[in-house]
């Protein structure tokens, strides 16, 4: 952890002892070291970390602490709260931090406003996609990843001749693949489409139901695609995958000590699902960033602990703890996992993940899994999906 | 009636605390919750509050999900407590018999009421996995029977809830009837035995009528 403060804003000396308050959903075990450094270099600053497990909890606590007046300094700018923060303006606009000039303006807009405000800083993000087992693509006589929508529909049909499930997730996920397919179909090209579905100048139905329905009959009306997903937790979907009964999960950073730690010797990859013009977009995510509460009377001493996390050195460190990859651009650093063929495409802000867009986001993620859901039940028709989320966006608007 | 109310308030005064308690946490929140299902509040902030009526209820009524859990419930709520009784009492009759390991079998069906639904939500998952490599559907595979989609599948999903909670509570249920039925005097059935009824009507006419 860096002792040396080396932004501009960090030059300027507080006099009072002051304590500022953090609302985190990182505990003391990960934010615990930086603080302690912190708190060193600035003797005259305490730092109160008050610890909510995410996301719910997190979500509920803020809002309690927002509509009572009792907010805390400093919380965690997230997708699922990020629509309130804009619209009543409940942290400072960052945007003068130095830090920003390094990373990709579109990365910066996803925890920004409409006029270039931006509302929380955060050095890194998750990114996933399809891992696979590279042995069973041997077996299968795959050699190559599929760089085409129809490449891909052929390693499904060829590893399922095995004998294998040839893609496995849980039933919390079954919406993955499908949105996926829209995030290399629709926002390579345009990655403004989800802020015009916000603004009411398209809707889900013009733009979600070609990759829906592309989905739909290429992979689950086949059998590609298995119902049985849809009674699988999390953990048992990846035991599937590690225990080689299934060729292709849906991953991310996250999985990756369980697999090699189930399974040391398991010869896997990752790759972006394609579209079939052979664009491919990874899903991924910001992390949660860090900002600073309009009600705050610390602003000064909150915006040094910010400049003190935006240094280059705790920027490693933090990258260490996360293992996510870094949108920061000009630092050298390794992941040791198979992610990190793609850690040049974060900074370009090569990855993407609707949730962070959406309008009430959380509702209309729920919509999505449960309509996904519903399709493959028989309850619902997979055309009507997207027009469900229409109705919910203009039922919550 | 002052004297009445002088010693009324003494008793009064007991209750006072428990009673502002309840009021600030229970009653309160609950009153203002119902306030706020008629406002169009956004969890945020109580100004610019205005009356939606009932446009809240309205959109959770029209949610597929929710009027879907609904159904579900209430047919869960319903059909549960029916097949349970159904099973439970023939199991009590069994367990009350003379049988040498009667003790053991009490034991045994009333096990399953002990862990923590947490456990058994653990537990059961893993059981009714709903592929090949499932623990049921590779028991079923013996006899088989193709893999069933457990818990993948709505009406499967239905079918393994009822079948885990039975599974789960009817041993504690059998216990209860089990009690009632130690406690019915054997004259009654020795009585009916001279008048020369079956097992059956004894069943029905005394056991049934006394448990339920």
């Amino acid at each position: 952890m860096s002792n040396s403060s080396s932004s501009e804003n960090s030059e300027t000396v507080l006099e009072d002892e002051q304590t500022i308050s953090i609302l985190s959903w990182y505990n003391e075990e990960i934010l615990g070291p930086y603080i302690e450094s912190f708190e060193e270099e600035n003797k005259n600053i305490t730092v109160d970390l008050q610890f909510v497990p995410p996301v719910q909890q997190y979500i509920d606590k803020f809002m309690v602490l927002v509509s009572s007046e009792q907010m805390t300094d400093m919380f965690h700018v997230a997708g699922e709260n990020i629509q309130e923060i804009r619209e009543k303006k409940l942290a400072e606009d960052i945007s003068d931090m130095p830090i920003f000039e390094r990373i990709n303006e579109n990365v910066s807009a996803v925890y920004g406003g409409d006029n270039g405000e931006i509302y929380g800083y955060v050095p890194d993000a998750w990114v996933g996609g399809v891992f696979y087992n590279a042995d069973l693509f041997e077996q299968a006589g795959i050699e190559k990843v599929p760089s085409t929508w129809d490449e891909f529909t052929d390693t499904m049909e060829k590893t399922k001749a095995l004998g294998v499930e040839p893609f496995i997730t849980c039933s919390d996920n079954v919406h993955e693949m499908a949105q996926s397919l829209y995030i290399s179909m629709k926002i390579s090209h345009n990655p403004k489409v989800d802020f015009e579905i916000n603004n009411g100048t398209t809707t889900f139905e013009e733009n979600y139901t070609e990759p829906f329905k592309l989905w739909y009959e290429d992979v689950y009306k086949t059998g590609l695609f298995s119902q049985i997903t849809l009674g699988l937790s999390g953990e048992q979907a990846k035991d599937m995958f590690v225990t080689e009964q299934s060729a292709m999960y849906y991953g991310g950073p996250w999985d990756i000590s369980y697999i090699e730690e189930k399974n040391p010797d398991m010869n896997y990859n990752m790759f972006p699902l394609p579209a079939p013009d052979g664009n491919a977009m990874l899903t991924g995510a910001l992390n949660v960033a860090l900002g600073i509460s309009s009600s705050s009377k610390k602003k000064e001493a909150a915006q040094k602990f910010l400049d003190f996390m935006s240094e280059d050195e705790n920027i490693k460190a933090w990258q260490k703890s996360t293992n996510n990859v870094l949108v920061v651009d000009g630092i050298e650093y390794e992941m040791g996992t198979i992610i990190d063929q793609f850690k040049d495409d974060a900074p370009n802000g090569n990855f993407y993940l609707p949730q962070m867009v959406w309008n009430n986001s959380a509702a209309i993620y729920k919509e999505l899994l449960t309509g996904i859901q519903d399709a493959m039940t028989g309850a619902d028709t997979i055309e009507n999906v997207p027009i469900r989320l229409d109705n919910k966006m203009k039922e919550l608007s | 009636m002052k004297i009445k109310f002088k010693r009324e308030l003494s008793y009064l005064s007991f209750a006072m605390p428990a009673f502002l308690v309840y009021t600030i946490l229970t009653i309160y929140p609950l009153a203002q919750t119902l306030w706020l299902s008629f406002t169009n509040w956004d969890g945020y902030s109580m100004e610019n509050l205005s009356f939606v009526g009932f446009q809240n209820f309205e959109n959770i009524f029209s949610d597929k999900a929710m009027v879907t859990a609904l159904w579900n419930t209430c047919f869960y709520s319903i059909v549960f407590p029916i097949l349970v009784t159904v099973f439970a009492i023939p199991l009590a009759i069994i367990l009350n018999s003379r049988m040498s390991t009667r003790n053991f079998q009490r034991a045994v069906f009333f096990f399953p009421s002990v862990p923590s639904t947490i456990i058994l939500g653990y537990l059961w998952p893993y059981i009714l996995v709903p592929t090949q490599s499932g623990v049921l559907n590779q028991f079923l595979g013996l006899f088989g029977i193709r893999p069933v989609l457990w818990l993948a599948d709505p009406k499967w999903a239905m079918v393994s809830v009822i079948m885990v909670g039975m599974w789960s509570s009817m041993g504690w249920h059998a216990c209860i009837y089990l009690a009632k039925l130690q406690s019915i005097p054997t004259d009654y059935y020795e009585a009916a035995i001279i008048d020369g009824a079956n097992s059956w009507q004894k069943f029905k006419y005394f056991t049934l009528e006394i448990l339920l």
